[in-house]
């Protein structure tokens, strides 16, 4: 019986959470988005205003799902990711969720996002105030992009799979985050993240919630200099051999979660 | 001049050694992005290395079109042509 309570419960709540999300964000981008831009001048001091009020709303959202008894939350390193400034910052991406959980717990991420979303009537507004990069630039105008955010300060996240993992499946990068490092001279900020049971995944609708409240972690990883990595090897080979070490980095921690 | 087996022969080794991709998987016909692996930052040094083969300065609009092996070889032999 106190099962399928806690089980009807959190489904209602799930519900919940997302409309939250929907129309918060809608509501956001008519009035919060709108008022900073016009307090702001346009440029630097804007975006990072924009996104330290991001900051803000997901870091209320993450403590909502908490309360609610949606989610909880172990996180390893709280420090650390919240001194963390001038990075690449590298994670695997097993849900929804990880995007808000790191823009909750690092200062000033910088995000690389779909064109798509730039454009979107929804929030192309916000994506602009918050001056995030376009990943639909060619290949030197990305990396120039990166490169400027990184040296200015700010956390450039990059899930280098691309998009969710597929559960049960080999974790698979795209080179992309590693010729950014290399290039760029960034260091890499390493995170992991898991969920259990996992839930969340790509294509997997709201309202399939898992038999138990699901368990997020997310921990701070080492911090990679690009010095090293470089290791006297050309880039084109540096940044393949970076990639499979990363991949056997996130296997292993993976399957001792 | 170089002739087209001697280009090929170049390309191929630029390949191995620059991009480690595996020498079984090389023919003419082998797409370089979507068969071997390249992205657009190698596409960049490649045609650093082909520069530095030729002698010549290569612009990348040239090579917009190249998809296989065999398209760099009639791209590269085009240039060296008198």
């Amino acid at each position: 019986m106190h099962k399928l309570l806690d089980r009807a419960w959190r489904l209602i709540g799930t519900g919940f959470a997302f409309a939250f999300i929907f129309a918060g964000g809608a509501l956001a981008a008519m009035t919060l988005f709108p008022m900073i831009a016009c307090l702001t001048r346009p440029g630097e001091v804007r975006h990072r205003a924009t996104r330290e009020a991001i900051r803000r709303i997901f870091q209320f959202y993450i403590g909502m799902l908490q309360v609610l008894g949606l989610i909880r939350l172990k996180v390893d390193g709280t420090q650390a990711l919240a001194e963390t400034t001038g990075r690449l910052v590298v994670a695997n991406h097993p849900t929804i969720l990880d995007v808000v959980l790191l823009i909750a717990l690092l200062p000033r991420v910088q995000c690389i996002v779909k064109g798509e979303l730039w454009r979107s009537r929804y929030l192309g507004g916000t994506m602009r105030a918050a001056g995030y990069i376009r990943n639909d630039l060619g290949a030197s105008e990305l990396l120039a992009a990166c490169k400027k955010a990184i040296d200015e300060g700010n956390n450039v996240l990059i899930f280098p799979e691309g998009t969710r993992t597929k559960p049960n499946t080999p974790l698979h990068m795209q080179r992309g985050f590693a010729n950014i490092a290399l290039l760029s001279g960034a260091r890499i900020q390493l995170v992991t993240i898991t969920c259990q049971p996992i839930t969340l995944t790509k294509g997997e609708p709201w309202w399939r919630i898992p038999a138990r409240r699901p368990d997020f972690s997310v921990s701070a990883g080492e911090c990679l200099e690009t010095a090293d990595l470089l290791n006297n090897e050309v880039r084109s080979l540096a940044a393949r051999h970076l990639v499979k070490r990363l991949e056997t980095y996130y296997a292993e921690r993976l399957s001792h979660a | 001049m170089l002739s087209r087996d001697e280009i090929y022969e170049k390309v191929s080794a630029y390949l191995v050694e620059m991009f480690e991709v595996p020498p079984e998987k090389i023919t003419p016909e082998a797409r370089l992005f979507a068969d071997l692996d390249l992205d657009s930052i190698d596409a960049i040094d490649l045609i650093v290395q082909l520069q530095n083969l030729t002698g010549r300065k290569i612009k990348a609009e040239e090579f917009k079109t190249v998809r296989t092996i065999q398209d760099v070889v009639d791209r590269v032999h085009g240039l060296l042509a008198p």
